[in-house]
């Protein structure tokens, strides 16, 4: 349990961390260029196809070789633009920047040449910083050439942080100077093209609430797009039937002029500007830019491998999590594989972090708290063993995971060494024994209760079981014993005749676990044939004696009745009357002393009552008036009615006997508390000589006998007080004796009250 | 209930003609003496009885004659008392009513006898006026005085049935209506043990379980309200485990 609650926090941290790390790297766009890397290895494998419409002329080491260095005279170029006009393409984007004003007929020849074109698109670039503190500065074609074209868009580049262009923006918005309140905004000069071909923006352009988010770009493969050389067009050598109807790109392609960009082909190589131009335009009329998902799509995506292996933990082995973890970490490059087919680009670095972080740390802080866990368990085993015979084995010196894994198996030894032995020494037990669990079935028998279920006990239910040994007569006793509560057991044992005849006490005890749950009962049998047959013998010869000893003085009375009541006969009425008394007394002895205590509600009041009223024609003989006074209000009390009616007839019949003729004896009932428990306390006061000082202290012992002070008419019987003491003893009472000031005895008796019944009365 | 009941079973005219009848009495007990000082008893009241020294004559007699009153011993040679009282049960149609006298004290013995069917139960030694009267009252079956009187006197105790008092010497002694009952209840049927059982039914007319303190306080307020000592000629007997008994003595015995 307390590995469990351990493991819990352990794991709810490391969920924690790992969540908070991934969630914070796709925050703070940690992990970009590995996300970049896998972006461009990813792309790798659907590339797009370059449309054939799109031409690009480049100013490539031919041109430079056949018309000399960079920059060319403005004339060449109007010269090209007065040969295309005459192919009539469908659209031409002059990406060379002409936004320095060159020589002005040079100029003007340009612009003229520009003219002829219905559809040329000039590119305006952006410097950053701006001078006099604007953000940027707008480098636009001059100005008659601005006139010529019919509409300019702006050809600067994004760069990744690794410097690659992977992205685009269809747009750029900005004010133009400080004092412009008034955003602008500038199409790329590759949507300025799609427009100048069809009608209105492009539907990429129009999606978007924000045409400046930067999309990803597909490219296609290097030199996909078709290209000839600007010498090549420049010198007639290509018939205007190939340029009819294309879109034409013109730009640099050559290494020296500069205009060169790391691409994501996954070659690291650079691609001119142009070419890149040339794919971003093919996108744009494909539609197929990638959009990247949103940081929080991003966060929750990221966590969901991260998860599924955190909850598996639970569950699963070892071995099956390194195979989840590989088998998550191909899906989420698939995933993210698919989703790119699918135009949107999910970024597998975190969710891969996540992966690679939470396995390792789990294993680390599972290995912990179990090692923890099992130095502490292996301490309090060490520590509670019990001292019995099994043999020690030293441990060498090993490492920490090691020396717990030995210890753990010689503990485990050790364990069973002690189940053996205790088998040993249950199987041997001298007296039957089985065990069962909660559902009644017989987990374990030793030897001796193992006769008559020769087909072996184990598994078999409780029943069965008793019913294999328990004498019929008696199954219903023992199946009561059982289903009773173990508090509300009158007698903790039953006893029962066996089907062999044996006498059998069954006791049942719970079997606990370490933390004190029932786990089961055991259920030891002890033969107590022989006391029990003893115990039948004591109570047929008790019954005897009561019987046929008061049988013949119950005849010699009858016999009494018959004859003339002279001096004589009375006193041998007084003498059988006496056997008589002393074969109760004796009897009622001996049953206390050999019998279980088994009492019932009583009102005291009315047994002494009773108790004085069967003495009445004693005391009436000697004008003794014995009256009884009860200031209780109804004191029941838990108690065996015979025994105490005989104890009080007892007090009595002692109490007239010592009393001198005409007086009277007091019977007196009062609630009193000892220890704030409830009590009644009886007094028998009377009006005689009291009691001798020496017999005093003696008085309830066996055989003690107050006779000698009287004047020989009147013999106690030495059992009466002994009998009267036992059975307040029993009763959880007391009694004692004490001579009152002026003359008389008391004997007061002391008797818990009964526990007041849940009905009212 | 308990009064429609005694109404039907108690009748004056039944009780008068037992009065005035001799009655076959069947006495049972090993031992002489016993025989002969139970059967002076039962003379002295007016009837006869045939004497049986063992368990089987008394059987084989009470198939073959008719007796009003059989009083058993319990240790008896051939068929114990208790063996009798069962075999009676079944064996004997119309048995009559039985009484046990025995030595054995036991207060097990006493509540097993009277659960099995004994009509009474007398411990050895025992005053003849006692069991004479104990005898009279079985003979007397459902009391002597009708229920329909209005008034009925025992001893000095006067019972007022319509205002349900009673006078004991010229003193008026108030009661609660089931104190009434219980008291009218326990002098039609004096000298005779009633079961708890019988006595809850009768006067609380119920047979549910009802708290065993409530008839014991009832017993004991009736005890000293009507001061039934035998100053008084009446003390109420306990049979623990079965019940309770009026008994009536000689005054002044």
């Amino acid at each position: 349990m307390k590995l469990r609650r351990r493991l819990g926090i352990e794991w709810a941290g490391v969920a924690l961390v790992a969540s908070l790390i991934v969630a914070s790297l796709i925050y703070w766009n940690s992990l970009s260029s590995f996300d970049n890397l896998l972006y461009d290895q990813i792309s790798e494998y659907d590339r797009p196809e370059a449309p054939d419409d799109i031409l690009i002329i480049a100013v490539d080491e031919d041109s430079l070789a056949a018309f000399g260095k960079w920059p060319w005279s403005r004339t060449r170029h109007a010269e090209l633009l007065t040969l295309l006009a005459d192919a009539e393409p469908k659209a031409i984007a002059f990406d060379i920047l002409l936004s320095e004003p060159g020589d002005s007929e040079e100029d003007l020849a340009l612009a003229a040449a520009a003219a002829k074109n219905d559809n040329l698109l000039l590119p305006l670039h952006f410097v950053f910083p701006g001078t006099n503190g604007a953000d940027f500065d707008i480098k636009e074609p001059i100005a008659p050439l601005k006139q010529a074209a019919s509409a300019i868009g702006h050809v600067n580049l994004l760069f990744d942080r690794d410097g690659v262009v992977r992205r685009t923006s269809l747009c750029f918005r900005g004010t133009a100077d400080r004092t412009a309140s008034v955003e602008t905004i500038w199409p790329h000069l590759m949507e300025q093209v799609y427009r100048s071909v069809n009608e209105g923006s492009s539907p990429a352009f129009t999606r978007r609430d924000n045409c400046e988010q930067p999309l990803l770009m597909p490219y296609a493969n290097r030199g996909a797009f078709s290209r000839i050389s600007y010498v090549a067009v420049a010198n007639g050598e290509i018939p205007a039937a190939f340029l009819q109807d294309k879109i034409i790109l013109v730009g640099a392609t050559a290494q020296g002029l500069g205009d060169q960009h790391p691409v994501p082909l996954g070659d690291g190589g650079t691609m001119a500007g142009v070419e890149i131009m040339a794919n971003l335009l093919s996108d744009i009329m494909a539609d197929r830019f990638v959009t990247p998902v949103s940081t929080s799509t991003q966060i929750m995506l990221s966590l969901i491998p991260t998860w599924i292996l955190l909850i598996g933990f639970w569950r699963w082995r070892p071995r099956t999590t390194i195979f989840v973890s590989l088998g998550l970490v191909v899906a989420i490059l698939m995933a993210s594989a698919i989703l790119l087919s699918l135009q949107i680009w999910f970024a597998p670095g975190a969710a891969l972090v996540g992966l690679a972080l939470v396995y390792p740390v789990w294993g680390w802080r599972r290995l912990q708290a179990t090692s923890d866990f099992m130095d502490d368990e292996l301490k309090n085993y060490r520590s509670d063993t019990p001292d019995i015979p099994v043999l020690e084995v030293p441990l060498g010196p090993v490492d920490l995971v090691t020396e717990q894994a030995e210890e753990l198996a010689h503990a485990i030894k050790h364990v069973r060494d002690l189940r053996r032995f205790i088998s040993d020494a249950l199987t041997n037990l001298p007296d039957p024994m089985f065990i069962t669990d909660l559902d009644g079935k017989v987990k374990f028998v030793n030897k001796l209760a193992q006769t008559g279920v020769e087909d072996g006990a184990q598994d078999l239910a409780l029943d069965d079981m008793l019913k294999r040994f328990v004498a019929p007569d008696d199954l219903d006793d023992v199946k009561d014993y059982l289903a009773l509560d173990q508090k509300l057991r009158e007698h903790d044992y039953v006893d029962f005749t066996s089907l062999n005849d044996e006498v059998f006490a069954m006791r049942r005890a719970r079997v606990l676990s370490d933390e004190g749950e029932l786990r089961g009962h055991i259920h030891y049998l002890a033969d107590i044939t022989e006391v029990a047959n003893a115990a039948q013998e004591r109570e047929e010869v008790l019954q005897l004696l009561s019987h046929d000893m008061r049988s013949p003085q119950a005849a010699i009375l009858a016999l009494l009745d018959s004859q003339d009541a002279t001096d004589e006969n009375k006193r041998i009425e007084g003498h059988a009357r006496r056997t008589l008394a002393l074969a109760d007394n004796f009897v009622g002895l001996a049953r206390i002393k050999s019998s279980e205590f088994s009492g019932e509600e009583i009102l005291l009041s009315d047994l002494v009552i009773e108790a004085n009223d069967s003495l009445w024609p004693l005391a009436k003989q000697r004008k003794i008036k014995s009256t009884v006074e009860d200031q209780t209000d109804g004191a029941f009390i838990i108690g065996e009615p015979s025994s105490l009616y005989r104890s009080f007839a007892n007090l009595i019949d002692n109490a007239i006997k010592y009393s001198p003729d005409d007086s009277s004896i007091t019977i007196l009932l009062r609630p009193i508390a000892l220890d704030k428990q409830p009590f009644v306390s009886v007094t028998i006061t009377d009006e005689g000589n009291g009691i001798a000082e020496d017999m005093l202290g003696q008085l309830f012992e066996r055989f003690a006998s107050n006779d000698l002070d009287s004047k020989g008419a009147v013999k106690g019987a030495g059992l009466g007080l002994n009998f009267v003491a036992a059975v307040m003893e029993r009763h959880g009472g007391s009694i004692r004796a004490e001579n009152m000031r002026g003359s008389g005895a008391r004997f007061t008796v002391l008797l818990p009250l009964a526990p007041e019944p849940a009905e009212p009365v | 209930m308990g009064r429609e009941f005694l109404k039907g079973e108690g009748n004056r005219d039944i009780a008068v003609r037992y009065r005035g009848t001799c009655m076959r009495i069947a006495i049972a007990d090993d031992d002489k003496e016993i025989v002969e000082f139970l059967g002076k008893i039962v003379e002295g009241q007016g009837h006869i009885f045939v004497g049986f020294a063992d368990g089987n004559a008394l059987s084989n007699a009470l198939l073959r004659d008719t007796f009003d009153l059989v009083i058993l011993d319990w240790n008896m040679p051939g068929k114990t008392g208790l063996q009798i009282l069962e075999w009676m049960e079944t064996a004997v149609d119309d048995r009559p009513p039985v009484m046990m006298i025995t030595s054995r004290t036991a207060k097990q013995d006493i509540s097993e006898a009277l659960n099995a069917g004994a009509d009474d139960y007398i411990t050895k030694p025992e005053d003849p006026g006692v069991i004479a009267a104990r005898i009279n009252a079985i003979l007397r079956r459902g009391g002597g005085t009708s229920a329909m009187e209005t008034e009925a006197q025992y001893g000095e105790y006067i019972l007022d049935r319509i205002e349900q008092k009673v006078r004991h010497k010229d003193t008026e002694v108030s009661l609660t209506a089931k104190e009434f009952e219980l008291t009218d209840l326990m002098f039609r049927n004096r000298d005779r043990t009633l079961s708890r059982r019988y006595i809850m039914e009768t006067v609380w007319r119920t047979n549910a379980h009802l708290a065993t303190r409530t008839l014991d306080m009832h017993v004991s307020r009736v005890r000293s309200k009507l001061s039934l000592t035998p100053e008084n000629g009446f003390r109420i007997f306990t049979v623990f485990g079965y019940g309770y008994r009026l008994e009536t003595l000689k005054k002044g015995a």
